[in-house]
């Protein structure tokens, strides 16, 4: 395991907002090896940091300084083409308020990434179908997405998420807008399938009852890494 | 993302804020709709004109008058006296005061020039006092020369070919002289009652040959041009003097042969006046209205431009967070921007499409009744016409509208920070 290249490595990351005296320095020399397969949380309070860190690894943002690796390859000397097809198809995102399209139906939902990857229709079907038996909302396909409660939306994301087989998955504070008990058995379905499929799991959260289940734990306070 | 799913896609956002997409299309349907009357009443008046210029022209015919270098003016300005030559009055026409006019001499120089078939007198000075038909009802007449190759659609009968006598009447006379039909009228013989201030009036017996569309617009018969010059000399005793000679070139002359024989007719010293210049009068108020019309359609597209712009605007706005999340999950910037582009477009095309098929309807309605009144006697079945291809533009017109429109707000939208978009509750 440790001779493997780790999924996502980052070196010295800096990030500043703003420029002059207003500057805010967000994140201060983080140094990260994520392994594959690994699941682990980056914990903190709000404003600590760790939503950015989250961002930059997942390539929706860029370092000010330093640089992250994903599989070996920088992802800075990617270019807007590549990056947003390192997005779709290496990473998934499950969100706090889930980001459901209300307009759409579950599968709909379900679909955009492929979507928006060009695949063909049987091809959107079947992957998409699959994802949802995986998080067993199936049945639920052709209803709208407002019709979900707030554990099923949160599967609904999960599926959405998986929907492309990517290698790792982003979770910010998944439980965040659940009670305990759903959030619960949401957790217990993200573990369960990071397992099964072999995903990275990157969980960004405040709850210490999700960051247990995780491989590793890693604290962030006003920017650093707290060991 | 395949290009037909931007195309659904659109249509799907585009209904998920009906309200809002309905009365933004509606401005833009308020252009469109102009348009299309714009265009589909230029078409109809224009082939409303043709069929009425037909009785006063043919591109194959000139109408000649002595022009200007030959008139040979004396310092006082009065043209001077030439033998062989009479004055007439030149209020008709560009001319002003007394104008020369013409003999042999000019008809056989206008028939040598190159691409004339035939040149014929005319005259336009012929006082009858009625038509009879037998010993029924006198009715007042007024008649133009006929010379060969006039090539106007009749409603029954011919023109009198060369050489021969005959008369071609405008068609109220067919009720007049108590016919039903045009053709029960053709091969009858009509009596033109002419006075002569010296001698005693004579009747000149002419037979029918044919008789003119049902138009509008009521033109003069048409008297075989060696029946009329027979007419004229005996009613003013000046024989070999015509007010215009009519010449001829090949029924198929183009358009560029017609400036060559012009000109050359020019060089010779005649004032001549062809087909192009009769279009060409009738036109020029046509294309003026046209253009107005148009300009008035142009302000509302404008207007329905910004109420494009504005609408996208407010869509990126409200749907910054699904920006945000398509970006994150591998939306490329040019992708958000073709979507938000083509979301546009289509407000364009349902503009478009909707104006021109409301310009339709009122066409179907307002067709039949335009040519019950204003516009009777039109041998065709609409008024406003609305041409495929004329149709086809306007709907593009109306997409390239909102292609522009949306630019700016698909540019913004493009531009949106997926983490901003997305921080945002």
């Amino acid at each position: 395991m440790a001779s493997q290249t780790p999924a996502i490595q980052a070196k010295h990351i800096h990030k500043t907002y703003g420029k002059g005296p207003s500057a805010y320095e967000a994140l201060k020399n983080i140094d990260l090896n994520i392994q594959k397969g690994e699941a682990i949380a980056i914990l903190g309070k709000s404003g600590s940091g760790k939503s950015t860190l989250m961002h930059l690894l997942a390539g929706l943002d860029k370092p000010t300084t330093g640089e992250i690796k994903f599989n070996g390859r920088p992802l800075a000397k990617l270019n807007e083409r590549d990056m947003a097809r390192f997005r779709n198809q290496n990473v998934g995102f499950i969100f706090q308020q889930f980001f459901l399209q209300p307009t759409l139906t579950v599968l709909e939902n379900v679909v955009l990434p492929l979507k928006i990857a060009g695949a063909t229709q049987p091809e959107r079907q079947a992957k998409a179908k699959a994802a949802l038996e995986k998080v067993g909302l199936l049945e639920w396909a052709n209803h709208r997405a407002t019709d979900l409660s707030g554990g099923q939306k949160q599967r609904a994301a999960i599926a959405r998420a998986l929907v492309t087989s990517p290698e790792i998955i982003f979770a910010d504070e998944p439980t965040g807008n659940l009670d305990s008990e759903t959030g619960r058995q949401v957790i217990k379905l993200l573990f369960d399938l990071q397992r099964t499929e072999g995903i990275t799991l990157v969980v960004v959260t405040h709850d210490s009852d999700l960051a247990k289940l995780c491989n590793r734990q890693i604290h962030i306070a006003d920017g650093r890494l707290v060991p | 993302m395949k290009f037909l799913d931007y195309v659904n896609d659109a249509q799907v956002n585009l209904r998920r804020s009906k309200l809002r997409t309905g009365l933004t299309i509606s401005a833009l349907i308020i252009g469109t709709f102009t348009l299309s009357l714009t265009t589909a009443f230029t078409q109809g008046i224009r082939a409303y004109l043709n069929t009425q210029l037909h009785s006063y022209g043919q591109p194959n015919v000139f109408n000649i008058r002595v022009g200007a270098t030959k008139t040979q003016t004396s310092t006082s300005g009065v043209p001077v006296y030439q033998p062989g030559r009479q004055a007439t009055s030149g209020s008709a026409g560009d001319a002003k005061g007394p104008v020369y006019t013409l003999n042999a001499g000019d008809l056989s120089t206008i028939k040598s020039v190159n691409g004339i078939t035939g040149a014929y007198p005319d005259y336009s000075n012929l006082n009858i006092n009625y038509i009879e038909l037998g010993s029924g009802q006198k009715y007042v007449f007024s008649t133009q020369a006929s010379v060969p190759g006039e090539s106007t659609s009749l409603s029954a009968g011919a023109f009198p070919a060369d050489g021969q006598a005959g008369i071609v009447l405008p068609y109220p006379y067919v009720q007049a002289l108590g016919a039903t039909n045009p053709q029960d009228l053709i091969g009858k013989t009509v009596t033109l009652h002419i006075a002569n201030p010296k001698g005693s009036p004579k009747d000149f017996a002419v037979t029918v040959t044919g008789i003119l569309p049902d138009t509008a617009h009521q033109p003069d018969a048409f008297l075989d041009y060696k029946t009329m010059g027979d007419m004229i000399a005996y009613q003013t005793g000046s024989q070999g003097q015509y007010t215009d000679i009519v010449a001829l070139a090949d029924p198929h002359v183009t358009s560029t042969q017609r400036g060559a024989i012009k000109s050359t007719l020019q060089a010779k010293g005649y004032n001549v006046m062809d087909y192009d210049d009769i279009i060409k009068n009738f036109s020029k108020p046509l294309a003026v209205i046209t253009l107005g019309l148009a300009g008035f359609a142009g302000i509302a597209l404008l207007a329905a431009m910004i109420g494009i712009v504005n609408t996208l605007l407010m869509a990126v706005f409200e749907r910054v967070q699904e920006i945000g999340l398509l970006k994150a999950m591998g939306m490329r910037r040019r992708g958000i921007f073709l979507q938000f582009l083509i979301e546009a477009a289509s407000i364009g095309f349902w503009g478009g499409v909707i104006g021109v098929a409301l310009g339709q309807l009122l066409g179907r309605i307002a067709n039949p009744i335009l040519i019950k009144t204003v516009f009777s006697g039109f041998p065709g079945k609409q008024i406003l016409s609305f041409p495929a291809t004329y149709m086809i533009g306007i709907i593009a017109l109306g997409t390239v509208i909102g292609l522009l429109a949306g630019a700016f707000p698909a540019w913004r939208a493009s531009r949106l920070d997926p983490i901003e978009a997305l921080r945002r509750e």
